[in-house]
């Protein structure tokens, strides 16, 4: 599977208190066909036409999503409206955008396109899923190429629920800061089965339990490359996560060739999308040596899982 | 023959039965499961028609394994009581279960609980249990499920709407064909929420009468609640085993159309395509199809555009039926419920009628069955339609073949 | 009945989110769907919830409703006919 083209919205947190901000979106969508639209369901399905129009792509083959948890801002404020007006006079929109493939059939909408189109909701294992269900697509001849997208909401409910489960949570960033930020984030990418000049190709990607360090160290130490050509993007806050649930998994000396990714995206069901797109920037930088053949993901969700993406230059 | 997809076991929960024997007794009796809305907070109790299991929480979590799991929610509860059953009647050793992945199609999951912490917060600032705090996502009841039962760890979740299970049982046979898996779990849950029967009602297309699909007058659907799954795998995975197919998926398609976001083509082209594109897929005419069971929620929309589509791929007189009469809209179970039905009507050589149908609908012409008969042929084809565009249809068989 | 139409734009303007559109754009005698504003299906049940919540006027049935919403005039007429809350 090869990465033609990517489109990511969000990677500096923001507090809480501020909003989302979108980009100017009049070069793929109309203001009236965004009127009824919350601030993320803009957001990704501006992301997903972006990733097409930056691949010079009218219509994907197939459409697939992940998202943890949807469009949230919208479930609440739908909620919150069914005990304000007693169960009378509610707005459909709201409701429409709380149901989650609402975006794949947006995005289906504007590029006209019928085919495979299905959104996944298991949280943690969205990426693995979606990789998944694209790579078996191309085994089985059925499709040539499709968008995949991620994308979840940070509400300030996010801190309440967090808290509650027993994880430590804050919505300012700080260099000390020990905690897990939630955030929203938005990332897209269209994915061929053929190699073109270029591309970044995905090697691989697997799915632990957070138990099985010991799987893990293996599967990273039997990824070919020397030293000087793997570089690791870990999903951890640079602090104490880097050193209890990271640094154990990597080779010995290895500190130069990593950056950690998740104080600057922030944490949610599909962080690891935000690695792969952390990558991919790595990738393309002009300060990234020639020499870096190989970007490995390391991404943990909460206590749930770790995923791993290894992604290639393919030329 | 090896590669063929067989289900070994099947398991079902709506107001028209707990288990399967209970919902074949409802069935052959004609009986509906519809009544008046019983136990939600909402001022739509006993306003409202509706698909409910009448049964509190309470009473619910005696049928259940997770009955004293702190932080559980309904949805929980029907979905284990329709997976055991699935899981029993496969005859599974522990081994194999860890072979099994679960696929899952839901969109409320813990909604019925969720909503009721979210308004606590609102009202009293109250925070939420720390089980709770982990149970709001759609991915919770796989995570549950996955480690009460010791099935595989990696499992999937849709959520499509109401095509969710569909798109479940068509990703596992995929998955299937692929070799990726061994055996699969697939199926959906949805229940009753004050979030969806207010959703349904800003969409005016829900009725708080019973419902009447495919009847010209008809005027929107009745919500459900319940859960279906299939224990599928391998020709040579069940043979292995010493397991006979209860039935065969022959084949089947996940598409979209791009009309509009929550109206259905009024041509009906997107199911058409789905139906044309399933039977191609599963190596069959329409000619061999002697019976549909049909999406059929009832709306406006659905109704026209799914009569005029079978028209189109089956002629003037298909053999097709709705079964939204007898257990409501059960939203992302509904594909699953829909499968469970027929396999059961398989093993009886029979459908049951469209129960709430009167009238022939100008538009299409076309009517429902409605009284039982008889299948003269091994094959079913079940449609399940979503908002978003999401048209799925996958095609069942009986194993015996000819009848 | 004018002072209604015109506060009538308003509420259609914010409640459709028509962010480009002044009161004075919108023809009190043009059809609010298909051509014009070209709005859909879902705008129609919109609207249905502002009749509910600003004008305590309840209309169950969507059809019923579309002939109600189809042009600012008829609205503000139906307004004048069922609501207790309207001026």
């Amino acid at each position: 599977m090869y990465v033609i083209s990517q489109y990511h919205l969000w990677r500096s947190i923001k507090p809480a208190q501020e909003a989302y901000i979108l980009p100017d979106m009049s070069d793929l969508l109309d203001k009236n066909e965004i009127r009824r639209l919350g601030v993320t369901v803009r957001g990704a399905v501006y992301s997903g036409l972006k990733c097409l129009q930056i691949a010079s792509v009218q219509s994907p083959e197939a459409i697939i999503t992940g998202t943890g948890k949807g469009c949230v801002s919208s479930i609440e404020k739908f909620q919150e409206d069914i005990i304000t007006y007693k169960e009378t006079a509610l707005n459909p929109s709201i409701f429409i955008q709380s149901t989650h493939n609402t975006v794949n059939g947006l995005i289906a909408i504007k590029c006209d396109s019928e085919v495979y189109n299905t959104a996944h909701v298991n949280y943690d294992q969205c990426i693995f899923n979606v990789l998944t269900d694209l790579e078996t697509h191309f085994e089985q001849g059925k499709v040539e190429n499709g968008l995949i997208g991620f994308f979840d909401e940070y509400t300030p409910f996010d801190d309440v629920l967090y808290e509650a489960g027993g994880f430590n949570s804050s919505t300012m960033v700080t260099d000390d800061d020990k905690s897990i930020i939630w955030s929203s984030a938005i990332n897209f990418f269209f994915i061929q089965k053929k190699y073109l000049p270029g591309a970044i190709s995905i090697l691989s990607y697997e799915l632990y339990r957070i138990t099985e360090t010991a799987k893990i160290k293996e599967f990273i130490t039997s990824l070919s490359g020397t030293k000087n050509e793997v570089e690791y993007v870990c999903g951890d806050n640079n602090t104490y996560e880097w050193e209890n649930f990271y640094l154990p998994l990597l080779p010995d000396g290895i500190n130069s060739k990593v950056h950690h990714f998740k104080h600057k995206w922030g944490e949610c069901a599909t962080s690891t999308a935000s690695g792969i797109s952390e990558a991919m920037g790595k990738f393309q930088s002009e300060s990234n040596s020639d020499s870096i053949q190989y970007q490995v993901v390391l991404n943990r969700v909460l206590d749930l899982s770790f995923e791993v993406v290894v992604l290639s230059r393919a030329d | 023959m090896q590669n063929e997809i067989w289900i070994t076991g099947i398991g079902i929960c709506s107001s028209i039965g707990l288990n399967q024997d209970e919902t074949l007794s409802n069935l052959e009796a004609e009986k509906s499961g519809l009544t008046l809305l019983n136990h939600l907070n909402s001022r739509f109790v006993n306003e409202a028609i509706v698909g409910e299991i009448l049964l509190s929480d309470n009473e619910l979590a005696d049928y259940s394994v997770f009955k004293n799991t702190p932080g559980v929610h309904r949805s929980l509860f029907l979905a284990d009581i329709a997976c055991r059953e699935a899981l029993n009647q496969a005859g599974l050793s522990s081994l194999e279960m860890n072979e099994v992945m679960i696929l899952n199609g839901t969109t409320t999951a813990g909604m019925t609980e969720t909503e009721k912490e979210y308004e606590a917060f609102l009202r009293n600032h109250t925070t939420p249990s720390s089980y709770r705090a982990r149970m709001v996502d759609c991915g919770c009841i796989n995570r549950s499920l996955t480690e009460k039962y010791g099935l595989k760890f990696h499992s999937m979740t849709f959520s499509t709407a109401c095509s969710s299970s569909s798109n479940a049982i068509i990703n596992g046979a995929n998955l299937l064909r692929s070799g990726k898996v061994t055996r699969v779990l697939a199926g959906g849950v949805d229940t009753l929420s004050r979030f969806t029967i207010n959703g349904f009602n800003s969409l005016k297309n829900m009725s708080l009468s019973p419902c009447k699909p495919f009847d010209k007058d008809r005027i929107g659907l009745n919500l459900g609640e319940g859960a279906a799954y299939l224990v599928m795998e391998t020709a040579s995975s069940a043979s292995a085993r010493g397991r006979e197919a209860m039935a065969i998926y022959r084949g089947g398609i996940s598409t979209n159309e791009s009309f509009h976001i929550t109206g259905s083509h009024p041509e009906g082209d997107g199911a058409y395509h789905a139906m044309k594109l399933a039977l191609e897929d599963a190596d069959l005419d329409p000619a061999d199809i002697d019976n549909i069971h049909a999406h059929g929620t009832a709306t406006f929309d659905n109704d026209q555009a799914e009569g005029i589509a079978l028209k189109k791929v089956f002629g003037d007189h298909p053999t097709f039926m709705s079964t939204k009469g007898y257990t409501g809209h059960t939203l992302a179970a509904s594909g699953a419920l829909n499968a469970v039905i027929s396999i059961l009507g398989m093993q009886k050589r029979k459908y049951w009628p469209n129960l709430g149908f009167e009238v022939i609908d100008p538009a299409h012409r076309l009517m429902p069955v409605v009284r039982s008969g008889d299948m003269k042929k091994p094959h079913v084809l079940i449609n399940s339609f979503g908002f978003g565009g999401n048209n799925t249809t996958f095609i069942i068989s009986n194993p015996s073949g000819c009848m | 009945m004018e002072d209604l139409i015109e506060k009538l734009k308003i509420q259609i303007i914010e409640s459709l989110n028509l962010q480009d559109f002044t009161p004075m754009d919108i023809d009190t005698d043009a059809p609010l769907f298909g051509e014009g504003l070209g709005l859909d299906s879902i705008d129609s049940l919109e609207l249905m919830v502002l009749l509910e919540r600003e004008y305590g006027i309840k209309v169950n049935d969507p059809r019923e409703g579309r002939k109600i919403l189809e042009s600012v005039r008829s609205m503000a007429e139906f307004i004048t006919q069922n609501s207790s809350m309207a001026q």
